[in-house]
């Protein structure tokens, strides 16, 4: 439970926290709401030797209607997310999603940006935002770039985010009166989904992402495909883990995730929330 | 978080919530309506209730029980603690 010895540097502004990442390379990472990278620090599965602190850099948290999207800075903290008027109108999917998220003492202190970074396959707010089509924008010391949520998760807490870059803003596109569903299937209160769902409709557009179907967060596109072309949800739920390469662990088979994948896809598409 | 983030901040704990040895209201609801046992979390509880109430001034049982969500009671005595909180909202 004791992290091993790590240096300490706050940032005040990206642009500084951006210089100190070029300056200790891979050996650091950025330190946000430290819900994701503290406890893994804590059983020596991070070993960051330098711990750059972005918690301060207020000018990252805000939450803007941008006209077609929404765009949100990456230090917006899940409980601003969650009750946030523009957000709750315009991408309410991702406002249910975020208050989803750990227990109230997380998400005051977890943040948007540090969540989707850490790129965790059974967070809730990668497979969101992945389902809702969402932008991220990522700062380097070359300037700004701006990556699809379908190309940026590559593998097991692994993102597209080069070592020396970070994500400044998530744009969410509006969700102009679309149907959604969140789904979410765990044991235990406050923990990690098992199987988790984010979907929306719209006649017959549809987006779906799975929480903790495998390595990354899974777009899965079947089940769009086949709506579609018109199918049933029922019958669009049925493809719901084409995309999927579940893990076996100790609260679930893979067998028992497809199945669950199939139930919750069907229950998200079928929830008239709008 | 890292006690080095809080570096400049004020950092408010149960011990600091008593003005002039006269508990906070939120205290007072706790032993009024029987809502510690052990008393080992509460700590905790009192301090995620005060947070709830500044947010929500106005709960519902129901969202004093989401909003008191990640503090376990291991008495299990959450029944009245949710009073508590709800009998302090109402002394407002």
């Amino acid at each position: 439970m004791i992290p091993a010895p790590f240096d300490y540097k706050r940032a005040s502004s990206a642009a500084e926290a951006i210089s100190l990442v070029s300056e200790y390379g891979e050996d650091a990472k950025f330190l946000a709401g430290g819900h994701s990278l503290l406890p893994l620090m804590k059983l020596r599965l991070a070993q960051p030797a330098v711990l750059i602190d972005i918690a301060r850099i207020t000018d990252l948290s805000y939450i803007r209607d941008a006209g077609d999207h929404i765009a949100i800075g990456a230090m917006t903290r899940h409980m601003d997310v969650e009750k946030s008027p523009i957000v709750l109108q315009h991408a309410p999917l991702l406002a249910n999603a975020a208050s989803h998220v750990g227990d109230p003492q997380v998400r005051h202190r977890g943040t948007i940006g540090g969540s989707i970074a850490h790129a965790d396959s059974a967070s809730d707010l990668p497979a969101t935002t992945l389902a809702m089509g969402a932008t991220y924008v990522v700062q380097g010391p070359n300037g700004t770039r701006e990556i699809p949520a379908n190309e940026f998760y590559v593998g097991f807490l692994e993102s597209a985010l080069a070592p020396d870059e970070m994500l400044t803003e998530i744009r969410v596109p509006k969700m102009n009166g679309a149907t959604w569903g969140f789904q979410k299937f765990n044991r235990r209160a406050q923990d990690w989904a098992i199987v988790g769902v984010a979907a929306w409709k719209r006649g017959n557009e549809a987006g779906v992402a799975l929480v903790n179907m495998g390595s990354v967060p899974v777009l899965a596109t079947s089940v769009s495909q086949a709506i579609a072309n018109g199918a049933s949800i029922a019958e669009a739920a049925e493809l719901a883990a084409a995309e999927a390469e579940p893990q076996s662990d100790l609260n679930a088979s893979a067998e028992y995730r497809v199945h669950l994948s199939k139930v919750l896809v069907r229950r998200a598409l079928e929830s008239t929330n709008a | 978080m890292l006690a080095a983030q809080a570096d400049g901040c004020d950092v408010t704990t149960i011990e600091g919530l008593a003005k002039d040895g006269v508990m906070h209201p939120m205290q007072t609801a706790f032993m009024e309506n029987h809502g510690l046992q052990c008393g080992f979390c509460t700590p905790g509880m009192v301090m995620a209730s005060i947070s709830l109430l500044q947010e929500n001034p106005n709960p519902t049982e129901e969202e004093v029980r989401i909003g008191l969500e990640g503090n376990l009671c291991r008495c299990t005595g959450y029944h009245n603690i949710v009073k508590s909180v709800l009998a302090a909202a109402q002394a407002k």
